[in-house]
């Protein structure tokens, strides 16, 4: 009995050390291949050249998308940030999803908006369009107005209404840098055939922000949102810039995101009903453009900022967490013919299978670990040497991922001015893996729990909104 | 070794290397604060003797001096923003021949060949600053580099090194340049038009492919070269849909009675995106004897063309925008739907959604 105990325990080590340097190894890999895209857009990021060749009319007309539900007291602020942004030709495509607040009036009083027939094409079905509207006093600006459906579907009306080749999908709660789009259409100054292109989403708690931008970025002191920070650099800096050169990136973010409308409109738009419809959106694409034999890229560059607010409690973090999760899990699911499909190229071989056995299962087997770890030292059958020198060299590797991802952003684009902000990333490096990472590995699993019970809800996401004053 | 000494010695190697990470970190943000602060002072000391300059009360040397404060990389970079937004043209020359012998220029030029694109692209923007006619030969492989942002920089070198050959070059590769490439290329031909005139010319009655030919249409169309006029109007019965609707694009910045009387034709073209065209172009040009059938294009059946058609009526003033009242009551439903909504936009609006 004891024999056989102690060759469990033996080969649960194995495997988990195992599974460990497989993981990590990516991880390692990922980081490697994210230094030359880096230089690369860290070379034409902040090049005056290129910033005047992108404020000319070379680039593409782009139509905004803002998706708005019960948004009264942000609304005419957010589409007034919207039709600033700092780019020669964009329009603005706002969708009042069936706010039951007072959203629509707040717009027909602010833009001074009149309502026109419906003459606009309808390609993707969606919930029914009540009235579209234009606004006298800003020619770049159509509301339309429908019957609550969803944010994917509120995005599918507005992809029906948009009048340019391009279009970005915005949450009305984001905040974009004004040359953000510019910096975004940098991948057609180098003359790809684009898809899609992903930007960068940075944490906007602790940052003071002045009418709807940012002007002054800070790391929140408080943890939650502190190890939010130091993970959403982790992801955007090296993670997906990695993707770029593998060609399997997954995620272009909901919040910020440009694609091409035509591929949109070709694989059906937006799925309703999902919890993570940004990334069921890009791997769609990725499918529809492999089976078409269409070489259009989807790149993420790192320099086109937009700013969100992350959840400073518990009980946000939970909900959010364990939605994404959902989704992913749900995603991996629906696509699981295409795991190791090698007519999926880099996705089917590379991305999912990461995804399906690097995250979505990293939970699982983190709670195996610890519960391994916690019952092998009780009943002896782990050293405790070995036991405290492998906890020591995971979390090391995590915090060593993490350093990387601030050496990165010191070496390229430097958001943060203040010393005082960069010791916080580095402390916020050093105990995330303290508490944190424990937590969300909690809301992981919670998101397996739901899956069985076939829950489908979002949540809601409350928000502490960006007139809350800097913490530092 | 056992397991438990690797994963010992794994440990504490990545704590040496987080440790060093973070003094790396450290230590490169205080170098670079303290570089940028020099940097600084020396941007700040040339502000006298640049505004003396610029003003006519003092002489290009002090700039010089100045300049040679920054580093290499630094000097370029303020060289460039200076020539391209403060320099005014007539001092380019002179601005050009008083920096050539520095040492940030020689610096520059070196990476001309380079295997590296962004020393090449340093070597395009000096060549931009400091080139003449004489360094044309440089310029030339330059022009067609495999990476996109070299040979935009060295578009816009062409002005300063104004060369027939390289300008002739320039025209021909148009139709292959994306579109910021070309956008550069434009802005350099506008001011040589004189070198460019002939080769455009002979390109637009060349025999190329539509595509290339629809490419030169459109740089015609933003030229705006008098003499190009003819060999545009000759291009609208084009059998190629593409070079038709270009031809109709371009000759709405031709303003002539030759020029409506050919985009007017294209009104009938099977084409719907030609027949957009057409009606822009109209608008553009202000054709009021075009107004009936502006008025028939809203009830084509393509969205497009009405959309086109209800703009230009809105350009051509009062009858026009009578035009589209009378369509709102009109019994055809894309018609009336079409004028409802370009009737409610103010002038300013209909100018910007006519000219997109």
């Amino acid at each position: 009995m004891t024999h056989a105990l102690l060759q469990t325990f033996a080969a649960l080590d194995w495997s988990i050390l195992v599974y460990f340097i497989l993981l990590n190894s990516f991880y390692a890999f990922l980081l490697l291949l994210s230094f030359p895209e880096l230089w690369t857009h860290f070379q034409l990021a902040d090049d005056v050249y290129f910033a005047r060749v992108l404020s000319t009319d070379a680039l593409p007309p782009i139509s905004v998308l803002v998706p708005a539900f019960n948004e009264e007291v942000t609304i005419a602020a957010s589409v007034l940030s919207f039709l600033t942004l700092e780019y020669p030709r964009h329009e603005v495509v706002l969708v009042n999803d069936g706010s039951t607040d007072r959203t629509m009036e707040e717009l027909v009083r602010a833009y001074d908006l009149y309502e026109i027939p419906p003459a606009v094409q309808r390609t993707l079905p969606t919930a029914s369009v009540h009235a579209v509207y234009r606004s006298r006093t800003h020619s770049r600006l159509l509301v339309i107005d429908k019957d609550n459906g969803g944010k994917a579907d509120a995005l599918n009306a507005a992809i029906n209404a948009a009048r340019f080749p391009y279009v970005i999908a915005c949450d009305a709660d984001t905040l974009i840098e004004p040359d953000a789009l510019l910096r975004l259409a940098r991948p057609f100054l180098l003359e790809r055939d684009i898809a899609a292109i992903g930007g960068t989403i940075r944490v906007v708690n602790g940052c003071r922000v002045e009418h709807g931008r940012v002007v002054d970025a800070r790391v929140d002191g408080r943890w939650l949102p502190g190890c939010q920070t130091v993970e959403y650099l982790r992801a955007f800096l090296f993670g997906r810039l990695g993707w770029n050169r593998l060609g399997g990136n997954l995620i272009i973010s909901g919040a910020f995101g440009l694609f091409a409308r035509k591929y949109l409109l070709a694989i059906g738009g937006y799925q309703t009903g999902n919890v993570t419809e940004d990334m069921d959106l890009a791997v769609r694409l990725h499918l529809h453009l492999r089976e078409q034999g269409i070489r259009a890229a989807m790149p993420f560059i790192p320099d086109p900022v937009a700013w969100t607010e992350v959840p400073s409690s518990m009980k946000i973090l939970h909900r959010q967490r364990e939605r994404w999760h959902r989704g992913l899990i749900g995603m991996i699911w629906e696509r699981r013919r295409l795991l190791f499909n090698p007519r999926y190229g880099a996705v089917g071989m590379v991305a999912l299978p990461f995804y399906a056995f690097g995250e979505m299962l990293a939970p699982v087997v983190e709670l195996v670990g610890y519960l391994g770890l916690i019952l092998g030292l009780f009943l002896g059958a782990v050293d405790t040497s070995f036991a405290v020198a492998f906890l020591a060299v995971a979390m090391g590797f995590g915090i060593l991922l993490s350093v990387w991802a601030i050496v990165l952003e010191e070496v390229t684009f430097r958001r943060y001015d203040a010393r005082r902000d960069v010791w916080r990333l580095f402390f916020f490096a050093l105990v995330e893996g303290l508490g944190y990472r424990q937590l969300t590995v909690l809301y992981r699993l919670h998101a397996f729990w739901k899956v069985m019970r076939g829950d489908r809800g979002w949540g809601v996401m409350q928000r502490e909104g960006f007139a809350r004053p800097s913490t530092v | 070794m056992s397991l438990l000494l690797v994963l010992g010695v794994i440990a504490v190697a990545q704590a040496a290397f987080a440790a060093m990470l973070t003094a790396f970190v450290v230590v490169r943000r205080e170098r670079l604060l303290r570089r940028l602060a020099r940097e600084e002072t020396g941007r700040a000391r040339l502000r006298v003797p640049l505004a003396q300059w610029l003003v006519g009360s003092g002489t290009v040397e002090p700039v010089v001096i100045g300049m040679r404060e920054l580093p290499d990389d630094s000097a370029l970079a303020f060289a460039s923003e200076l020539h391209d937004t403060r320099v005014p043209r007539a001092l380019h020359a002179h601005f050009g021949a008083a920096m050539r012998g520095e040492s940030w220029v020689r610096w520059s030029l070196a990476g001309v060949s380079s295997r590296r694109w962004w020393r090449r692209l340093d070597a395009a923007r000096a060549l931009g600053i400091v080139g003449t006619h004489v360094d044309a030969d440089l310029l030339r492989p330059l022009l067609g580099d495999r990476h996109p942002a070299v040979r935009l920089a060295a578009m816009q070198a062409l002005a300063a090194v104004d060369d027939p050959g390289l300008i002739r070059i320039a025209v021909q590769r148009y139709p292959a340049e994306g579109l910021a490439v070309r956008q550069f290329t434009t802005n350099t031909l506008r001011t040589v038009w004189r070198l460019a005139e002939e080769p455009l010319c002979a390109a637009l009655m060349s025999d190329a492919s539509p595509l290339d030919v629809a490419s030169w249409l459109s740089l015609a169309e933003l030229l705006n070269l008098p003499s190009l006029r003819p060999a545009i109007t000759a291009r609208v019965t084009h059998p190629s849909p593409e070079v038709r609707a270009a031809a109709a694009r371009a000759l709405r910045r031709y303003p002539h009675e030759e020029s409506v009387d050919a985009v007017r034709a294209l009104l009938d073209d099977p084409q719907d995106y030609v027949r957009a065209a057409a009606a822009q172009a109209l608008g553009a040009l202000r054709a009021v004897d075009v107004q009936p059938q502006l008025v028939r294009g809203l009830s084509d059946h393509a969205w497009w063309v009405r959309f086109r058609c209800a703009l230009s009526l809105a350009l051509l003033g009062e009858s026009g925008r009578a035009a589209l009242r009378l369509a709102r009551q009109s019994p055809d439903q894309f018609a009336r739907e079409m004028a409802a909504m370009v009737s409610g936009l103010a002038d300013g609006a209909v100018l910007e959604l006519a000219d997109g």
